[in-house]
């Protein structure tokens, strides 16, 4: 008898335990992009995203079909199952929506983990500002950035240059849940240029969570070089 | 008469200067909507037949390419002859996000060609999720010792 109930405890726990423990994400998406001249750009695909693997895989549909991967310091672009191009980068994964989401990060959009400090939270209607403040090593950089969050989600986020003037906006829209987990299916991303505002729209639709199957998506192998 | 007008510009000026931050969250969401408005014929194409490539809708579909102004590449302009500190403009608007934008531009006597790679290198990090700006905060932070 007891030891039924050790077995019964010992499932509970990891039922529970996966219940709130985000490991992988995938989702089609779509960017609308229109530059200040007129010329617009449209990119749509799915992404793969396992925060133990830290590949991001893009796998992209339109405008022509390549895989792009994010891993460590590179990004490479694959063409026919062959890599023709690849670029140094930082390294970004951690600090992707996909790794935040997965991680409960993305409320603070990762700042939390930052050494930014809080100057400021302001309440107004359904939603909580909050004012965070760059370290001293940045400001001759960087301004305030302010934080949206609105029933406990990140909804937006504006970034100030050091004058304190804005000169960039991100709204993170229409929330969906997937087995408990919060992601926005619509970011609008604002940009100030010449005076002018510049959109780009991304949409993410099908988005699946913690998916067992398709390892070979989520840890896909990048080729030799061409 | 000339002090009432001062003082009324003065009051003008603070009421402009004290905007909430619930204001600067402000957006016109139909507006941004109708920006893409002529883009969204296309996305119903690809829609209806997600094997849809740029080769072939510019075969197909020549007129609506054109007027739609669609550019062929996706945001990943790899060769670049010159750079802003050594670091492609693409990169610089990958990382930096708006503010690297407004360094390729500056910093390359108002080039607008770098600079629009750098917007493109914004778009991508909409694809990458939107949070690459902060991977030089981190770096910072890390390095200052926090």
């Amino acid at each position: 008898m007891i030891r039924l109930l050790i077995i019964a405890i010992t499932l509970l726990s990891v039922y529970t335990g996966n219940s709130q423990d985000y490991f992988r994400i995938k989702t089609d998406f779509m960017i609308k992009g229109k530059a200040s001249s007129g010329e617009q750009q449209l990119t749509v695909g799915k992404i793969y995203y396992d925060k133990n693997i830290k590949k991001i895989v893009f796998d992209i549909s339109f405008p022509e079909k390549e895989i792009w991967i994010q891993k460590d310091t590179n990004l490479y672009k694959i063409v026919n199952g062959l890599v023709t191009d690849k670029q140094k980068t930082p390294s970004i994964v951690d600090f992707t929506i996909y790794n935040l989401a997965l991680n409960g990060s993305l409320s603070d959009f990762g700042l939390k983990k930052t050494n930014f400090k809080i100057i400021d939270i302001e309440k107004e209607g359904n939603s909580i500002y909050t004012t965070w403040e760059p370290p001293k090593e940045l400001k001759e950089l960087y301004g305030n950035v302010i934080i949206q969050n609105t029933d406990q989600k990140l909804t937006g986020i504006i970034f100030k240059n050091k004058d304190d003037i804005v000169v960039g906006r991100q709204f993170f829209k229409k929330y969906i849940n997937i087995k408990g987990l919060a992601f926005p299916t619509e970011i609008i991303r604002e940009t100030t240029i010449n005076d002018k505002k510049i959109y780009e729209i991304t949409t993410f639709s099908n988005i699946v969570v913690n998916e067992f199957t398709s390892d070979d998506k989520y840890d896909f192998k990048i080729p030799r070089h061409k | 008469m000339k002090t009432i007008f001062t003082f009324v510009i003065i009051f003008m000026f603070g009421l402009s200067s004290f905007a909430s931050n619930a204001d600067l969250f402000k957006l016109d969401y139909n507006a941004v909507q109708e920006e893409f408005s002529e883009l969204n014929a296309i996305v119903e194409i690809i829609k209806a037949n997600p094997e849809t490539t740029y080769s072939s809708l510019a075969v197909t579909n020549a007129g609506l390419v054109e007027s739609a102004n669609l550019l062929p590449d996706a945001a990943m302009p790899l060769a670049n002859a010159e750079h802003v500190l050594g670091i492609p403009p693409f990169w610089w608007g990958c990382v930096f996000g708006v503010v690297g934008v407004g360094i390729v531009y500056f910093l390359t006597d108002q080039n607008s060609g770098e600079a629009k790679k750098a917007l493109w290198g914004c778009a991508v990090s909409t694809i990458a999720g939107g949070a690459f700006y902060f991977f030089v905060f981190a770096a910072a932070a890390a390095s200052s010792g926090g």
